[in-house]
């Protein structure tokens, strides 16, 4: 079993569209079922690292550690949820060969063991995501399509001129070698490269100053590719980010610098959503806070903060998949994405599913959330960042006010209609919804887990 | 992952909770609401016997949310915003502090933490924090600006389980926090001595804003933030009798709100009334609702021959036991305030002439007595066995370290200064009051039967259908007059925390707007802060 499994399978299936026409869905479940099987089949053999030679500088090699395979089986466990969710209604050709290129390329950028694969998965993710944006196929989508086309091509430029610099420099583009070598450069190259490969990620994992375009895009498109978009391809970005911030062994002023930025993500963010009147809007505000929770978390180098941090990408995946579907059936049926849905829907199913997404999001026990967040916080305040501790805090204050004012519009005595959600529907969000309950309660083994991909991102470089 | 300790304190806090809840089982019926209730009722649980502080937090942050979802169902959106955004302030507070104490110690296990450790600079911190937890839910000033409109919004049977339980999840954590973890030696005595005066402060702005409200619930809310400012003054002496006259003014306390806010949701239940300008004269239907009302607030105004008297007297003479004069005269100058609104109470309410006709009045079903007399009963029985608190309290202050207090009889309750006999005192009046009885009624009733209640026409006067008749909602209204008394009145905390709202709304909405630049903004800001961290980065 090779690891290039991982994107040719996915890739070649989009190529065989036409061969299956009807049971589209099927194929695709299948196929993510059987990619599944084979990332649990390689969990016994960590590391591995997979070397496809042509000539020198453009071999494609793949590294396996448990970080990665931990991101790996994230994904497309997620994209299994997604696949079910909609498995009673008839799946597009255009989504079948998205979703495919969506898994081949997130898969490609955790896998890829050299810097110019990851551009090359970076690309596929990219265009990958300007259609999905646009499939909406109206003004608002088609615009907001183009929008993220531009930003995408700069961040591209932005990692193009980094690599370039590193190609010019060290000579070579794997990792390991660019990890070993990178201390030889003279300090101002250093510092240009580190900060277009900052710039070129950091528009893609969508950290402040650079995720201003983000909302925009979360608005135009719709709620089930928004879901992908903040419960894979985002999280595939972040990794990335600390994976190559980690192998580079960048020094802790720098570290310091994006914890920073990750506090004033956070911040800006949940502020920006105190105000905000859309529910799409309002959700996206909330993953780019969560961001922010995620790089500072991610920048401490404390073993600790990072396992919680791995727990919340699990958790906050599992959590906006389930609301941006949730909000989905309420969009759907009032034809608005404007806050007051809130006030003009019954069901207690869907109350019940806000409450425990929202309570999880904020960390409030004895949800999955409360464990992601105190494992952070006491890795903050191990090695002393007081000051994190209580920005997250203050902030996360700002993030319960917008939340709970959701949660409170479902209780004011309105007029309301009854909200039709099919059984089956109603049983893959609940088991999500437990799924997250279930996570609060015995965390124990995702927290192993989540412990071991920290050990592994610390010890990234070091091979 | 949790672990619980059954400690006696824990177990005083859940048995006194536990009585409460049952009690108001048996009134509501309506599922939904018992099983948020249960849940709130299992974070007590987990909170009051945890073992460590996630356990504890868990209670903690349990109790606010599930309360949440009860007060969300009667409340408007901007009061129970109110009341999330303060116990969420709260519950992250004692969050900052656990895991300030865990990045220093390395454990949350009670037992194992050891203060020594943590440097003297970040334990303050650590104590700032949890004492903001404990203000919070305590609803001590500045911090009690969610309190009154949580009570008077929420149904009026929660309000009892918040005024009664809730709040006293502040005064547990305070004992159990500085008093069994922490221990006494080391805490600043100057933080120590601003805590106590919060307290007193509390309990006298509270006191004068109680008298002067017209909403019975919000009379009683404020009256509870009065009470909880003598229990957080009394413990911050963090000696044995302190935590044993705090616990003893916990324990009546529970039992008057019991009574006082069932007994209100009695009268707001028949009559549809909650404004003491629109109540009056019920005595004379529903006498028993009135020896009940009049029991709570003797209880509540600290008067003998009731339990309320015992644990004022303990506050009274643990304050004069550590020498703390002036504590001591502040404290007594607001219980004897506390007198105005608690005679409010009962004129507003049961005495004067009816203000209204009786006809639309609902009939009370039973369920409603069983709370108010448990406790009646509690209040009377500690009136005439004080030591009966004692001899609870006693396993607590052994458990934290104190010695037991010695006790000869259960009627007898004894400080350092002096000592009463309760069930002396409670013969005594028990005789009076029979005596004085039988002499009223044997005296020949020479006044003139009214036809209704407009009836008052041998005053010379003949008053109209909406002529109000009773005017006891006005007392407290002069109050005004007397400088510092109009000061407290006519100030309040909310300005400054709406001033906090208005600017964080206001930041929102200037931060919004880059989410909104056009893409060609975003473009040359990317370019800009490019060539910024260059510069920097080269310099």
């Amino acid at each position: 079993m090779s690891l290039i499994l991982f994107v040719t399978l996915p890739l070649l299936a989009s190529f065989l569209t036409p061969l299956f026409r009807d049971y589209l869905k099927y194929i695709s479940l299948a196929l993510h079922a059987s990619l599944l099987l084979l990332a649990f089949s390689f969990i016994g053999m960590l590391p591995i690292t997979e070397t496809i030679s042509f000539d020198s500088p453009l071999s494609i090699s793949f590294v396996l550690d448990s970080a990665s395979l931990f991101f790996v089986i994230l994904f497309i466990s997620i994209m299994i949820l997604f696949l079910l969710y909609q498995i009673k209604e008839s799946m597009s050709r255009e989504i079948f060969i998205l979703t495919n290129m969506l898994i081949a390329s997130v898969s490609g950028l955790v896998l890829s063991g050299d810097i110019f694969n990851i551009y090359i998965f970076f690309e596929i993710a990219s265009i990958t995501a300007y259609i999905l944006t646009s499939l909406n196929r109206d003004k608002k989508a088609y615009s907001g399509a183009i929008r993220y086309m531009i930003m995408g091509s700069i961040a591209s430029i932005f990692l193009l001129m980094g690599i370039m610099s590193i190609y010019l420099n060290i000579g070579s583009l794997s990792l390991v070698t660019i990890a070993d070598k990178f201390s030889t450069i003279d300090s101002s190259t250093q510092i240009l490269i580190l900060i277009s490969l900052f710039i070129g990620f950091g528009i893609k994992a969508e950290v402040f100053p650079l995720n201003f375009w983000v909302v925009d895009i979360y608005q135009a498109s719709s709620n089930r590719v928004n879901a992908l978009f903040s419960s894979i391809l985002s999280k595939a970005y972040i990794f990335l980010f600390f994976h190559i911030a980690y192998m580079l062994h960048i020094d802790q002023k720098l570290m310091w610098f994006l914890a920073t930025m990750g506090v004033i993500s956070f911040a800006v963010a949940e502020l920006s959503a105190l105000s905000s009147r859309d529910t799409k809007r309002i959700f996206a505000y909330s993953t780019l806070g969560q961001i922010g929770v995620l790089f500072i978390a991610l920048s401490s180098g404390d073993q600790k903060a990072l396992t919680g941090a791995f727990f919340l990408i699990v958790l906050h995946s599992i959590t906006k998949l389930m609301l941006f579907l949730s909000l989905d059936i309420l969009n759907t049926q009032f034809g608005s994405s404007k806050i007051d849905i809130f006030s003009r829907f019954r069901s207690t199913f869907l109350v019940i599913l806000f409450a425990i997404g929202f309570l999880s999001l904020l960390g409030i026990p004895p949800l999955g959330g409360f464990i992601a967040k105190i494992a952070i916080l006491e890795g903050l305040a191990y090695i002393q960042s007081y000051y994190l501790v209580g920005a997250i805090l203050i902030i996360s204050l700002v993030e319960a006010v917008y939340f709970f004012r959701l949660l409170g519009l479902t209780q004011k005595d309105t007029q309301r209609d009854p909200v039709v959600i099919s059984l089956y529907h109603k049983i893959i969000l609940g088991s999500m919804a437990l799924f997250i309950v279930y996570l609060g309660l015995f965390p124990e083994s995702l927290l192993a887990i989540c412990q071991s991909v920290a050990s592994s991102l610390l010890g990234a470089g070091h091979v | 992952m949790f672990s619980f300790e059954i400690t006696p304190l824990g177990s005083l806090f859940f048995g006194l909770s536990a009585i409460v809840f049952i009690s108001l089982y048996l009134i509501r019926k309506e599922s939904k609401e018992l099983l948020l209730y249960t849940i709130l009722l299992t974070s007590l649980g987990f909170m009051f016997y945890a073992h460590d502080f996630v356990t504890l937090f868990v209670g903690w942050e349990s109790m606010t949310w599930s309360s949440y979802f009860i007060i969300t169902r009667k409340a408007t959106i901007k009061t129970t915003q109110k009341y999330i955004i303060f116990n969420l302030g709260a519950g992250f507070a004692l969050l900052g502090a656990i895991v300030l104490i865990y990045g220093a110690t390395g454990t949350l296990y009670y037992n194992e933490i050891d203060f020594s450790y943590i440097s003297p600079a970040l334990r303050v911190v650590i104590y700032i924090l949890v004492f903001i937890t404990i203000f919070i839910k305590s609803g001590i000033v500045p911090f009690h600006y969610w309190v009154v409109d949580t009570y008077e919004e929420s149904d009026h049977l929660f309000s009892a389980i918040l005024s009664a339980i809730i709040s006293k999840a502040g005064i547990f954590l305070f004992i159990l926090f500085f008093i069994q973890i922490v221990g006494t030696q080391y805490i600043e005595s100057q933080l120590l001595d601003i805590v106590a005066w919060l307290g007193v402060i509390t309990s006298i702005v509270a006191t004068f804003k109680a008298i002067s409200q017209d909403s019975i619930k919000r009379l009683l809310a404020y009256s509870s933030i009065a009470q909880i400012g003598y229990i957080i003054t009394v413990l911050s002496i963090l000696n044995g009798s302190a935590v044993e006259a705090g616990l003893y003014h916990v324990t009546i306390h529970i039992f008057v709100k019991l009574l006082l806010f069932v007994n209100i949701a009695s009268i707001i239940y028949i009559t549809g009334r909650s404004q003491f300008s629109q109540l009056g004269g019920l005595i004379y239907k529903y006498p028993v609702l009135f020896f009940l009302l009049l029991i709570g607030i003797i209880a509540l105004a600290g008067m003998p021959p009731l339990g309320g008297f015992n644990s004022k007297f303990l506050i009274y003479t643990t304050l004069l036991e550590e020498k703390r004069a002036l504590l001591l005269v502040a404290i007594m100058f607001s219980s004897a305030s506390a007198f105005l609104y608690c005679f409010k109470l009962i004129y507003g309410i049961y005495l004067g002439q009816p203000t209204h006709s009786s006809d639309e009045y609902k009939s009370l079903p039973k369920s409603f007595y069983i709370a108010q007399f448990i406790g009646a009963i509690v209040l009377v029985t500690l009136g005439i066995f004080p030591s009966l608190g004692i001899a609870i309290s006693n396993p607590i202050l052994i458990s934290l370290g104190f010695e037991p207090t010695v006790y000869r009889t259960l009627f007898e309750l004894n400080s350092s200064f002096a000592s009463f006999n309760g069930g002396m005192i409670m013969l005594v009046f028990v005789v009076v009051f029979i005596t004085l009885l039988i002499i009223v009624s044997s005296i020949k009733n020479r006044a003139v039967k009214s036809r209704d209640r407009l009836d008052i026409s041998y005053c010379g006067e003949v008053p109209k259908e909406e002529n109000n008749l009773h005017y006891g909602y006005g007392i407290g209204e002069e109050l005004g007059r007397i400088g510092f008394i109009r000061a407290i009145l006519s100030n309040s905390v909310a300005p400054y925390w709406e001033q906090l709202v208005t600017i964080t709304r206001d930041s929102s909405v200037l931060l919004k707007k880059v989410y909104s630049l056009t893409v060609q903004n975003i473009g040359l800001l990317i370019v800009i802060f490019f060539t910024i961290l260059l510069f920097i980065g080269v310099r």
